[in-house]
């Protein structure tokens, strides 16, 4: 079985990314766009 | 097709939230985990290794940001995530007063400012006049009763 990590754990090591504000909005908004993409294309096979 | 940065990113944090208990990746929303299932690099080979930090590993800058968004979003406790929300407020801020400073947008306060104390004025005056016109009415009705 894979060895498990506490999501605690991941959040502390990513604390310097949690200060990168402008980056995070990049990030999420481009997640964003890229569910909405994804949302169309399969909207569109249906 | 998504940019490479993200498909690489993609892969990684797929690989990252494979060491993650079901349950925490449960809070995640599917379209999310579908969305980067779908546009996960296949180019990439990464085996995340629990041991070594993710900077140790060198996660890609793209996939720690993902990270520290999930965590925010779906794994923090309220308390953490009020901090980090507070603290991201504070960052809005201070980038706001930055482009205030570098706008100077003061000077065009100022110019709001005195185009309002222009309007205020007016329409002071525009009272004054109306109160002007019914006491020349009342004066004019009492002269009336008094001249009966």
């Amino acid at each position: 079985m894979d060895e498990i990590i506490d999501v605690q754990e991941l959040g502390k090591q990513t604390l310097p990314e949690q200060n990168k504000v402008s980056q995070k909005q990049i990030v999420e908004s481009t997640m964003k766009q890229h569910i909405a993409q994804l949302n169309l294309e399969q909207e569109a096979q249906r | 097709m998504v940019p490479k940065e993200y498909g690489i990113a993609y892969k990684e944090v797929l690989e990252i939230l494979k060491h993650v208990s079901k349950e925490d990746v449960s809070k995640i929303p599917n379209n999310m985990l579908e969305m980067m299932k779908i546009n996960a690099s296949e180019e990439t080979n990464f085996s995340y290794d629990v041991t070594k930090t993710l900077t140790e590993q060198n996660v890609s800058e793209t996939a720690r940001v993902i990270i520290s968004i999930l965590f925010r979003d779906y794994w923090a406790t309220s308390e953490q995530r009020e901090k980090i929300i507070n603290k991201e407020k504070c960052a809005a801020q201070v980038q706001n007063d930055a482009s205030r400073e570098q706008y100077n947008p003061d000077n065009i306060f100022e110019k709001q400012d005195s185009q309002s104390n222009d309007c205020t004025q007016q329409t002071v005056a525009m009272v004054e006049y109306k109160e002007s016109i019914i006491k020349r009415f009342i004066a004019a009705l009492r002269r009336l009763f008094v001249k009966k």
